[in-house]
């Protein structure tokens, strides 16, 4: 069985070498020291639009990055991450691609996103629409077909320009949430399916024994595929309990 | 982090939720300590690049146009009292510690090498970082050298090594460790013995039940370590760790077998 979710995340490669150009410590060992984030920042005044440098932590919850993986993971909707990068035949595979973009990305990056969303694919970017190369001279693939924050056809597909406050909201639109979810956004639910066969993987990743509800629609049976044994049948629902630090694996049997 | 030099035959999630946080290198390295309140001047060979305080970040009030004395600066920053710890750091010494380290790909060294490499080279030289309250050199009593000392003058080789921490129904760790010549070459967990040689818990008849299965199993036994959750943590970070030991043995909550004089 091999994954294949819907969406894909791209890290902006540009961004993260931005990040390492604003960075005074970039040696090897710093970030193990203790030192706080803001000793190693360079205050550069490239008169930029957006908050570069924090839309380039990936470690962050609150940025449109974080944002928007923090939507999909509460949603139960498995992703793929890769960056800016990857070519066009492998973004083809996924109907749903999200891009944090600021002031400046690669002149072949924005190209090739432009293409994906021209034969058929929904692209969500943002905060920024890219207006500049990472030489940061002038360069307007993306903003000469985009005029507005919001959703933008081209070609057989769609850009979706969005702030990080439109991040949930257009990802429930657009993402597909699949038939199980569960209520406790601290546990993750990914599952995996082919023609024969459905998995659902379970994790609970904190330090405590939890229980959540997993919802779907109709009767379903649950059988353990790994580790315990034993049948869980519901309609609509079924409670399951996960020590701390566990993962459950179910197959669906009916 | 664990070091390829190892043979990893299995570590249950169990163990490993309770050992992961040891195999984060920087705790042994660093000087500032999670949750304290310090003061962090960057300069390059005297000239001020930036301050931050840890708790309301860059500070430009803090300022010299050239920094010779950094231990003068940062005991008499200290003397304020407006912060636990006060470091003056030299980038260029930085760089240094990352280049050296890094410089000779050295595919026989260990991970614990390597890092304490990098702690020598970081704070061998006082005047490029200037710790005040210094960095006390060692990591709750232990150190590098004394733990590697012990290693290395086991009386057997191969040696078997368990450490065994208790919850109320269950062990939380269950680790064994396997030495040859100095080095831990292997590592498993207790899922690797007879359920029944751990049924009495912390007690005499575990320790000697281990002993034996130890002994046919994987190597001699040279030190083993059975205790509650309490007493492992008061042992790693109290720096007389005997006076724990002996206190938790005469309470049931500690019981022990070492075949090495440091413990």
């Amino acid at each position: 069985m091999r994954r294949m979710p819907d969406v894909l995340i791209l890290l902006n490669f540009d961004l993260g070498r931005y990040a390492a150009l604003a960075s005074s410590l970039h040696f090897a060992h710093t970030d193990l020291y203790g030192f706080p984030r803001e000793l190693f920042q360079v205050e550069l005044d490239l008169h930029l639009r957006w908050a570069n440098a924090y839309e380039a932590d990936e470690h962050l919850c609150d940025n449109w990055l974080g944002t928007v993986i923090g939507r999909l993971e509460a949603r139960s909707i498995d992703y793929d991450l890769s960056d800016t990068h990857l070519d066009l035949a492998r973004l083809s595979r996924y109907p749903l691609v999200c891009v944090p973009t600021v002031d400046f990305m690669d002149a072949a990056d924005q190209a090739r996103l432009l293409t994906y969303a021209e034969r058929g694919g929904q692209l969500i970017i943002g905060p920024g629409l890219p207006y500049l190369d990472p030489t940061l001279s002038p360069c307007e693939v993306l903003q000469e077909h985009i005029s507005a924050p919001g959703r933008t056809e081209v070609g057989a597909g769609t850009i979706w320009w969005i702030t990080q406050e439109d991040v949930p909201a257009t990802v429930d639109a657009l993402a597909n949430p699949g038939e199980y979810s569960c209520d406790d956004c601290q546990m993750q639910l990914v599952c995996q399916t082919n023609n024969q066969c459905t998995l659902l993987f379970i994790a609970n990743s904190t330090a405590r024994q939890r229980s959540t509800v997993i919802r779907f629609p109709g009767m379903r049976r649950l059988r353990a595929a790994w580790g315990e044994t034993g049948m869980r049948s519901g309609e609509g629902e079924i409670v399951v309990k996960l020590e701390p630090y566990s993962v459950q694996i179910w197959e669906v049997v009916a | 982090m664990i070091d390829p030099h190892w043979e990893l035959v299995d570590l249950d999630p169990l163990t490993w939720r309770q050992i992961g946080r040891f195999f984060d290198p920087g705790q042994y390295l660093r000087a500032a300590q999670p949750g304290e309140h310090g003061l962090f001047i960057l300069h390059e060979r005297g000239r001020m690049l930036r301050v931050v305080d840890s708790q309301t970040g860059v500070r430009r009030d803090i300022t010299l146009d050239v920094l010779d004395n950094p231990q003068e600066y940062a005991r008499l920053l200290y003397a304020r009292g407006e912060w636990q710890r006060v470091h003056v750091i030299d980038k260029a010494h930085l760089a240094l510690v990352a280049r050296v380290a890094q410089e000779t790909p050295q595919d026989d060294r260990t991970l614990d090498e390597y890092y304490h490499q990098v702690y020598q080279l970081l704070w061998g030289n006082t005047h490029s970082y200037v710790s005040v309250p210094a960095h006390p050199r060692h990591w709750h009593g232990w150190t590098y050298e004394q733990i590697n000392h012990w290693l290395s003058t086991l009386p057997f080789s191969p040696a078997s090594l368990a450490l065994g921490v208790f919850g109320d129904n269950h062990w939380l760790i269950g680790l064994i460790l396997v030495c040859e010549h100095g080095q831990i070459r292997k590592v498993t967990t207790f899922e690797a013995l007879d359920a029944a040689t751990l049924a009495h818990g912390i007690a005499p008849e575990t320790l000697a039940a281990l002993s034996q299965q130890l002994e046919e199993t994987f190597a001699p036994p040279v030190g083993l370590l059975l205790c509650t959750q309490d007493v492992f943590t008061a042992w790693l970070e109290q720096e007389e760790k005997m006076p724990v030991l002996l206190t938790a043995r005469q309470q049931n909550q500690a019981h022990w077998l070492s075949l090495s004089s440091v413990q």
